[in-house]
């Protein structure tokens, strides 16, 4: 258990009392306990399903171990109950393999042992104070700017109410909101309930006491507008029949003698939530609620194991949205065996266009690719167009390859420089610097495009001029004696040296100070055939790089306006 | 927590120690949910009007409130009713604890109230035995005259069989019951009796106070806390409900009249320890009002002819107000232990 959230009330008849609880369950294992083909659905939102109700044979699923049922220890009513203790609401994310279960009693005796001590502790021991330092009249009034939310919510809580974080090593820590919400059967006219997060890790709710202080925030004022705009209905029915009664009119009140009033207040404390906010769905919508402020946590906080200094594509890679992934087939256990597939189709391709197309065709290709230029593939295969694809990836960064391994349609260069496509699709004439490559797979089926027939169907205008690294990965892709973990290390390192080039090209460009863009490609070692190569590689670049850059070169600049200055003070 | 009085220690005449402070006494309120304690608490010591208690939340919160005036210093402490005093770690106060109040609604069938009140006193004395009992029999502005006295009849022998089952037969010795309600004086005067058992100095304070009545030919004397409207001694003679009521009202007209004719542009009350007030009854009597301190006043009822003398109540309260003084000097120096000079604390009266 990372986190999980609950609802608490302090119940007229019981006391203080666990509502609802929202924890998470994790899988640790490696188990599949969804089936293969079921819906991984990596982007769509979990819907929360409510068991017991939808499908009473089929249990559900959910990820982590059988759950044990904890019985209820305590005495409840209406205004303490949620769903009572047979059903509960599951999501299931997917992604990071864990079941969002929310219930009325905790699934862990751990956990609603916590979640209880914690509930008794926010409703009865605990007092928020942040309202006085922010009522203190000095400089400091102003400077926090949801002071003015914060009075707001002033007016509507009673005086000890709010957030606070609590907690010992023994019991857990909890972050607790305490809040109230208008009922017109309540005593007082309100009640008292609190939002818990509670967790063994006190730097993790530190660590995001913002983000928790504004979800619970966003619960309670929901919870809030509807218990409103039922206690406005009511009051309103109230009134048609006798006089109304608000809270604003207690003082005067007083006034009259003390059995006409009692007479009017019938209370009934006993009423639901669901009753109080005039909303049958209260608890699906909670669910959500608590639901999503675990898993926003989860996805924001996730951790990444480096071996050393990552290099632009590893960078890139954790950029990446999950579509790229899986397009750029990135995402498989074995990607070593795949990359050693695709250098091996590679080395097909190079060896199949010397020698069946005209002289400079390989030469062609490279130059095309490195320098930004579409490929198209049509090809009556999609499999092996889809190969043919995914080993020109291998010839350059990570960032560079926008690839579509199959599609319909024509898409334009600055889309994919990659395509993949049926045979005879239509390629508008007009489409800049294409090249078309047929691929027939002449009966070939599987992964190898050994045997393959290769025609080059549209070439794009062609310079004799070569940037240096196409003879470099002409000579490797042609060398008989170069295997393919060889040519595997080679080929990472050719890019990785022309990346770190591009990566020197990018700073310099961007520096305040204009340089040359020929005094720079020759900072950089580079010829000015290569331009096109160092320009169309910094897309390779990742984003944190860039904008580490930026950070620096601003950094940098504010520190040289301000020295001047200070030159002349001392001079004065 | 919110205190009530004044904070400021140097404003007393007779100031209160930091050591007295961890040795406050505290006054436990509880009682079934419903019963009334949040009412007690805000009506004495908060001043709220008694229809507007019907507007009070339940309490879901261990409500502590520290009141402190020159005798009266004491913490209140309410549990919610739905609440076991006893289940949280709560030893430390019922060793601190002076007093442990059970409320009860007398409107309401207490036969559970006094089961949990049994249970509740009999886990109190084993952790201190020294705790005094107070039951208040609350909402009885809702009985007819007889049925109090009944009710009252009914939950002593029910208490003391239940403590005599548990072998603690002796509790009962400490344990007072009074008839309360919130819409006239008996709350007011069921919490003096309880703040009484609280004050050490209390035999002393009424030694003074007869001493005062004989050679002033006074019929009654209070010592008041002003603001609480508790009285924290009285004279030997038996008090009677009619004149403490008096009282009280001229507490109420005093500081009503000084806050509208007397208040000076600075928006500071008139009424302080220089304050004093005679009012002339036409049942032949006089009442009069002096303040001791900021605090404390004596309000005393004699007969008209009586009054004729003024100089020597004048002369006999300045005798007492020095006795107090004396009272208070003698209790500091046993708290700081150190015999000192108290020419600024007597020089602030002069």
């Amino acid at each position: 258990m990372q986190a999980a959230i609950a609802l608490c009330h302090f119940c007229e008849t019981h006391g203080p009392r666990v509502v609802i609880t929202c924890q998470p369950i994790r899988d640790a294992s490696n188990s599949q306990i969804f089936p293969e083909n079921s819906d991984r659905g990596l982007h769509s939102p979990c819907e929360p399903s409510t068991s017991g109700a939808t499908s009473p044979t089929e249990p559900p699923k959910y990820y982590g171990d059988n759950l044990t049922v904890v019985e209820d220890p305590d005495a409840r009513c209406d205004a303490c109950t949620s769903l009572g203790t047979t059903s509960y609401l599951l999501s299931n994310d997917h992604l990071t393999r864990t079941s969002y279960i929310s219930s009325q009693v905790a699934f862990s005796e751990i956990v609603l042992d916590r979640i209880r001590t914690s509930c008794l502790r926010s409703l009865s021991y605990e007092i928020s104070i942040p309202q006085l330092s922010l009522t203190q009249k000095g400089p400091l009034k102003d400077v926090n700017a949801s002071s003015s939310k914060t009075s707001n919510d002033q007016n509507e809580d009673g005086k000890d109410d709010g957030n606070i974080f609590y907690g010992d090593s023994e019991h857990g820590y909890t972050f607790a909101l305490t809040f109230r919400i208008p009922d017109t059967k309540a005593r007082g006219l309100q009640r008292l309930y609190s939002l818990l997060v509670v967790s063994n890790d006190p730097t993790f709710l530190l660590n995001s006491h913002d983000f928790f202080l504004q979800a619970l925030r966003s619960i309670k004022d929901k919870l809030r507008s509807l218990a409103m705009e039922t206690f406005r209905r009511e009051n309103q029915q109230m009134r048609e029949a006798e006089e109304p009664l608000r809270p604003e009119n207690a003082s005067r009140i007083s006034r009259l003698p003390p059995n006409l009033i009692s007479r009017r207040i019938s209370l009934d404390t006993k009423r639901t939530l669901q009753t109080i906010t005039g909303d049958e769905e209260i608890w699906i919508r909670l669910h959500r609620h608590m639901m999503w402020t675990l898993r926003a946590q989860t996805m924001r906080i996730g951790d990444v194991i480096l071996e050393g200094v990552p290099t632009q594509d590893m960078l890139v890679m954790m950029e990446m949205d999950e579509t790229e992934i899986e397009e750029l087939d990135l995402d498989s256990p074995n990607s070593h065996n795949l990359t050693l597939l695709q250098l091996h189709n590679l080395k097909t391709i190079a060896t199949t266009l010397l020698v069946d197309g005209c002289g400079d065709d390989l030469e062609m290709l490279l130059k095309h690719i490195v320098t930004g230029g579409q490929v198209v593939i049509e090809s009556d295969s999609q499999p092996l167009c889809r190969q043919f694809l995914l080993s020109l990836t291998n010839l350059l960064p990570l960032g560079c390859a926008k690839m579509c391994g199959w599609s319909d349609v024509y898409q334009h260069r600055f889309m994919v420089n990659l395509l993949g496509c049926p045979l005879n699709t239509d390629i508008p004439l007009d489409a800049e610097e294409c090249l078309v490559i047929r691929l027939l797979s002449n009966g070939c089926d599987g992964l190898l495009l050994d045997g393959t027939n290769m025609e080059i169907r549209r070439r794009p205008q062609f310079a004799a001029l070569m940037p240096k690294i196409v003879p470099r990965f002409k000579q490797l892709l042609l060398d008989p004696e170069i295997v393919d973990t060889i040519l595997e290390t080679t080929l990472r390192s050719t890019r990785e040296k022309w990346l770190a080039k591009a990566k020197q090209f990018y700073q310099l460009q961007r520096q305040s100070t204009k340089i040359g863009f020929d005094k720079a490609t020759q900072l950089v070692r580079a010829t000015p055939h290569d331009k096109m190569v160092l320009i169309f590689w910094q897309a390779g670049l990742s984003r944190a790089f860039k904008e580490h850059v930026h950070e620096i070169i601003r950094e940098q600049d504010l520190l040289n306006q301000k020295t001047p200055q200070n030159g002349q003070s001392t001079a004065c | 927590m919110s205190s009530y009085g004044d904070d400021e220690i140097d404003d007393y005449a007779y100031g209160l120690d930091e050591a007295e402070r961890a040795a406050r006494p505290i006054v436990i309120l509880t009682g079934l949910k419903r019963s009334g304690k949040t009412s007690i608490r805000k009506v004495v010591f908060q001043k709220m009007s008694p229809n507007e208690t019907l507007f009070e939340e339940s309490t879901a919160r261990v409500t502590q409130d520290t009141v402190r005036s020159s005798f009266i210093n004491f913490e209140t402490v309410e549990f919610p009713g739905q609440l076991s005093p006893f289940d949280a770690n709560t030893e430390d106060m019922f060793r601190r604890c002076g007093a442990l109040l059970f409320i009860i609604d007398a409107q309401d069938d207490y036969t559970e109230a006094q089961k949990t009140m049994a249970q509740y006193f009999a886990q109190a004395y084993q952790i201190n035995q020294n705790i005094k009992f107070e039951v208040f029999i609350h909402k009885v502005d809702g009985l007819p005259e007889e049925s109090k006295l009944d009710t009252n009849f009914e939950l002593f022998h029910k208490m003391k069989e239940d403590l005599s089952e548990q072998g603690l037969d002796k509790i009962m010795n400490t344990v007072s019951f009074h008839l309360t309600s919130i819409y006239d004086h008996s709350i007011f005067e069921a919490f003096s009796k309880v703040v009484q058992k609280l004050i050490k100095q209390l035999p002393t304070l009424e030694r003074l106070l007869d001493i005062f009545n004989q050679s002033s030919n006074v019929e009654k004397s209070f010592l008041f806390d002003v603001v609480s409207k508790i009285y924290i001694a009285t004279d030997s003679s038996p008090v009677e409900m009619a004149t403490y009521e008096l009282c009280c009202d001229m507490i109420d007209v005093t500081i009503d009249i000084s806050a509208i004719y007397g208040s000076k542009n600075d928006g500071t009350s008139a009424f302080d320890e220089k304050s004093y007030a005679e009012i002339r009854l036409q049942t032949e009597q006089v009442l009069v009002l002096r303040q001791l301190s900021k605090h404390l006043a004596l309000v005393c009822i004699l007969r008209s002819e009586n009054y004729e003398k003024k100089g020597l109540i004048e002369h006999n309260f300045n005798i007492f107000k020095m006795g107090i003084e004396k009272v208070f000097r003698v209790r500091k120096q046993m708290n700081s232990g150190i015999p000192h000079s108290n020419s600024s604390q007597v020089g602030s009266y002069q």
